[in-house]
């Protein structure tokens, strides 16, 4: 993309195909594209002024299928479940359509056969290549998007900015330094998982609006965050590099950057990223809530927790379906274990014990640098409950490991 | 994979082998160069340092944040997985991120845009008062669902395509980041919210609404620009420079869409039907303007060659963009226009009428589109190719 | 719609843009709702069979409030920099304000942005289409404010 390319750079972490120019084609003369504008099919039909298809076709349920349903609201307003209950689509099918951007609300018209269908729709388009349930459904995918978007972090609504405390010194710098590796984190999450939504099929639209909200999620973290840090007196810290070990490697493998047409992987992806990390970062936020922050402070990483929470949930659940239902479920067991071991060996050291992520948040629990050590005392005592709470959702996920986790049970410190 | 693991003892004792893991063991916990280093400017590794806003009436926004940054926007990114105003030592590693050069991804309303976006953010299952939805007459229904059916199967694809680029931006211009991201929660919502209007009211999905199209393709002879040049264009994916999502999808696509939007505004009859179409034709018109004044940004600030090849690039694709698919195709829709003159009219009795409003609406989206391109810095009121009247 | 107390004011005039003004900010929590609204916006009331002359008013939102407003002269408002201009003739303007009186709120038939999508009978403009496109961006806050006219008793005094 630039002229001169620095020395020593390394590729981005977060693989993606490169991006490419088009090389233009000569247009007809101008003229003669007026002309054929004027003569355009469509043009001429509308100046008929007559209607067509969609006001002559009976509202009998053929072409027109659910004339007659509606879906009321309820306490909760206007729900996935309720319209899906009058929809007549209400679980996806169990094979995608043979249509892209198209959900599974609408009917497909009779008039376009298998054969144009296919044609205008290949299997090697981008938005069909998670196209059968299990790789990309969950149990209660409507609901998940729903509590995503009702739990969904509202700033303008919540945050009182006026009521951000003054730390002394050395604890908005450890403040800032954790919030610097957040951020971090919350980036890579978005760029790992962002690029998957347009490869799950559209009928299983509730999925693709639950990662749309996951990708909000991470960035308003980032937002937020970022204006916290650089607002109290502080600023943006020092790179954290390593945080990500073993769940990038994973992610670029089921990713594949994205390039050519092929199954990508997103079921290992979740297990890596929203089971495993997203879960190291949920206790993590866990133990910064109690650490010496102010109030204004603790009710940032309260609001982060929750919307951490429903991403690991939707990974476990992700998973869960995945093991339910792949028909190969034995190879796909071996495989995710595979996923598990990498990412755990590559999280274990890089993010469980990463120093520019442990020192800050020791010195926010302990209160002061030089009381660091009671930090460390509580991280101690907190250890066994990365072990623990990565295993049970696992267990839950019906992907048990334990006796074979790398995460180790007890602190190696 | 390839790879073996070790055992879940022999991982342990390598990690109690980590050289911070055997200090902490120790006892030793000195915390970091991250506690004292000094800042960028002070030539540490330690980012920046005493930043302060005061919150005023809208809380802290990105304006006031980037005015008390001393360290500025950079031209070039660093290459940093940092944010912005984070630093590094040298021997931290730097990446090349595909989208370095602020001027692929800024604009000058960047900051208030974002901020613009987080605050009206909107929830389709309750904002909307759904329960003021009032029976319609049986075709007005028919007509305003059809509509609703193009736009719930056409309004979540800048969400499949907009994380690719979001992931190529160099962390330093998060801001652009974070804006796309707010892109992404609108179009997804804009899906949910006509997908629920469908079943709202009786009506239901209408007829497939690209079909006639398929079914009934431009014959050769009378396709204004050949087929090739049509398949080049559907490279605005993600595989393609962002400059050309910018004016394909967010300038043209989303300009139309925005009035489109406001045509559903005009057209809604009961306060529920006003209330889906003003939520999202604000959403719609940061997209717009966005993409407008970002196109903006390029041209004034690419070096003097990217300049040009931009603008050639720019009129290149209005050129084939205004007289093919994303233009011109999409304004002669019938599942489109047709639903609109029946609900501009009311009734049959007075569709003449309806075809009237459906003119005079054509004529004002391709107005609101040509000011936009100038705007951009690509004026196209002499060159543009969509007729300025409506062809029915 | 909360009415704490009665307004009262002519149309048009300045207290009567003040009156809705005065119940904006008397109800920051549902403008909270919408999200920040910023524009400087011209209201243009314009001279027909019953109105002799143009009367224009700049109203300043900023935020979840309105700020300022006040009557402008044809070189005030020339000075006032304005992001979007909205202009009808009085007749239309009473029309609208009628309505919103009788619904509680503008009705289908009433609201901002139906009255001006095809330029009549209001018409919506500016000198830079993004500043313009303010006006779409934050329609909903406008609206609001405008409905605010529900809680105003108004005498028409062209
Ligand atoms: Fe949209
Ligand atoms: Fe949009």
């Amino acid at each position: 993309m630039t002229a001169q390319e620095p020395h020593k750079e390394k590729p981005q972490r977060v693989r993606i195909m490169p991006m490419k120019r088009l090389t233009p084609l000569p247009l007809p003369p101008v003229a003669s594209i007026r002309e054929k504008m004027r003569q355009h099919p469509l043009a001429v039909n509308l100046a008929e002024h007559t209607f067509h298809e969609w006001f002559t076709t009976p509202l009998n349920g053929d072409t027109w299928s659910r004339w007659g349903c509606a879906a009321q609201m309820g306490p909760d307003g206007l729900t996935f479940d309720r319209i899906n209950n009058v929809s007549g689509a209400a679980e996806p099918s169990d094979r995608g359509y043979a249509r892209l951007r198209h959900t599974r609300y609408v009917t497909l018209h009779p008039g376009i056969t298998p054969e144009l269908s296919e044609r205008i729709a290949p299997k090697q388009a981008p938005e069909r290549e998670l196209d059968r349930k299990y790789l990309a459904w969950a149990d209660d995918a409507g609901k998940l998007a729903e509590e995503a978007m009702a739990r969904q972090w509202r700033p303008g609504l919540t945050v009182r900015w006026d009521e951000m405390e003054c730390l002394s010194p050395q604890m908005e710098r450890a403040f800032d330094q954790f919030a610097t590796y957040l951020i971090q984190a919350q980036q890579f999450c978005s760029d790992a998982m962002g690029p998957f939504i347009g490869r799950v099929h559209y009928q299983f639209m509730e999925v693709k609006t639950l990662m749309a909200c996951e990708l909000f999620d991470y960035n308003l973290h980032c937002a937020m965050l970022r204006k916290r840090v650089m607002s109290n007196g502080g600023g943006m810290g020092q790179q954290v590099d390593g945080f990500d070990a073993g769940v990038l490697e994973v992610c670029n493998e089921a990713s594949q950057g994205f390039e050519g047409f092929q199954q990508r992987d997103l079921t290992g992806m979740t297990l890596a990223l929203d089971v495993l990390f997203n879960g190291v970062v949920l206790d993590f936020l866990r133990l910064a809530e109690s650490a010496h922050v102010s109030s204004f402070d603790r009710r940032f990483f309260r609001q982060m927790q929750q919307d951490t929470a429903r991403h690991v949930a939707w990974g476990c659940r992700r998973v869960k379906y995945h093991l339910e239902h792949a028909p190969d479920r034995e190879d796909v067991v071996l495989r995710l274990d595979c996923i598990a071991e990498q990412a755990e060996a590559g999280q274990a050291a890089g993010h469980l014990l990463n120093p520019q992520v442990i020192e800050p948040l020791a010195v926010l629990l302990g209160g002061a640098p030089e009381k660091a050590g009671e930090g460390y005392a509580i991280l101690r005592r907190f250890w066994p409950q990365f072990a623990g709470n990565y295993l049970a959702r696992l267990d839950a996920a019906g992907l048990p490991r334990r006796g074979r986790s790398l995460i180790p049970e007890q602190p190696p410190f | 994979m390839g790879i073996t693991f070790p055992t879940p003892k022999e991982n342990t004792e390598r990690l109690r082998r980590l050289p911070q893991v055997r200090r902490w063991r120790d006892g030793d916990y000195t915390p970091g160069a991250w506690l004292t280093a000094p800042s960028t400017e002070q030539g540490g590794a330690w980012g920046s340092w005493g930043n302060s806003v005061t919150p005023g009436r809208r809380g802290i926004t990105f304006m006031d944040v980037n005015k008390a940054d001393k360290s500025g926007v950079p031209a070039t990114g660093p290459g940093l997985t940092v944010d912005r105003s984070g630093g590094a030592a040298p021997e931290q590693p730097r990446y090349q991120y595909q989208m370095r050069e602020k001027y692929e991804c800024w604009s000058d309303n960047l900051e208030s845009l974002l901020e613009e976006a987080l605050s009206r953010q909107w929830y389709a299952s309750t904002d909307i008062p759904w329960d003021k939805l009032e029976p319609l007459p049986p075709d007005q229904e028919r007509a305003l669902c059809q509509f609703v059916t193009f736009l719930h199967v056409v309004e979540f694809n800048p969400t499949d395509v907009i994380p690719y680029w979001m992931t190529r931006i160099d962390p330093a211009f998060s801001e652009a980041r974070l804006f796309l991201a707010t892109q992404c929660a609108d179009e997804s919502r804009h899906m949910e919210v006509f997908g629920k209007r469908l079943f709202a009211n009786g009506g239901g999905p209408g007829v497939e609404p690209f079909a006639h199209a398929v079914m009934h393709p431009v014959p050769p002879h009378l396709m204004a620009v050949p087929q090739e040049t049509l398949k080049l264009l559907q490279g605005k994916g993600p595989g393609y420079e962002f400059l050309q999502y910018n004016y394909q999808t967010q300038l043209l696509g989303e300009s139309l869409v925005l009035d489109f939007f406001r045509f559903g505004e005009f057209l809604g009859r009961n306060p529920c039907d006003k209330e889906i179409f003003r939520r999202v034709l604000q959403d719609e018109a940061r997209h717009v303007s966005y993409g407008t004044m970002h196109i903006k940004y390029y041209l004034e600030h690419a070096p003097k060659a990217e300049r040009e090849r931009a603008l050639e690039l720019l009129h290149y694709l209005a050129a084939a963009s205004e007289a093919g698919g994303a233009g011109y195709d999409l304004l002669l829709n019938p599942n489109v226009i047709e639903p609109f003159v029946y609900l501009a009219a009311g009734s049959m009795d007075n569709i003449e009428q309806g075809w009237q409003y459906a003119r005079e609406f054509w004529v004002k989206v391709v107005e609101e589109y040509l000011g936009r391109c100038e705007r951009a810095g690509f004026p196209r009121w002499d060159t543009c190719l969509l007729p300025r009247e409506a062809p029915f | 719609m909360t009415t704490k107390q009665t307004l009262r004011a002519a149309f048009p005039s300045a207290a009567w843009f003040a009156a809705l003004q005065q119940r904006m900010n008397g109800e920051t929590e549902r403008f909270k709702r919408l999200g920040f609204a910023d524009s400087r916006a011209i209201f243009i009331v314009k001279a027909d069979a019953e109105m002799q002359r143009d009367r224009s008013f700049g109203v300043v939102f900023d935020t979840y409030e309105c700020t300022e407003v006040r009557e402008l002269s044809p070189a005030d408002a020339a000075a006032f920099g304005h992001d979007w201009k909205l202009e009808g003739p009085y007749g239309a303007w009473k029309e609208m304000i009628e309505n919103i009186r009788a619904h509680g709120a503008a009705d289908a038939d009433h609201t901002l942005g139906r009255l001006s999508l095809l330029k009549h009978p209001f018409r919506l403009y500016g000198d830079d289409q993004m500043r313009v496109d303010l006006f779409y961006r934050q329609q909903s806050s406008f609206q609001e404010y405008i409905d605010g006219a529900a809680a105003v008793e108004t005498t028409f005094s062209p």
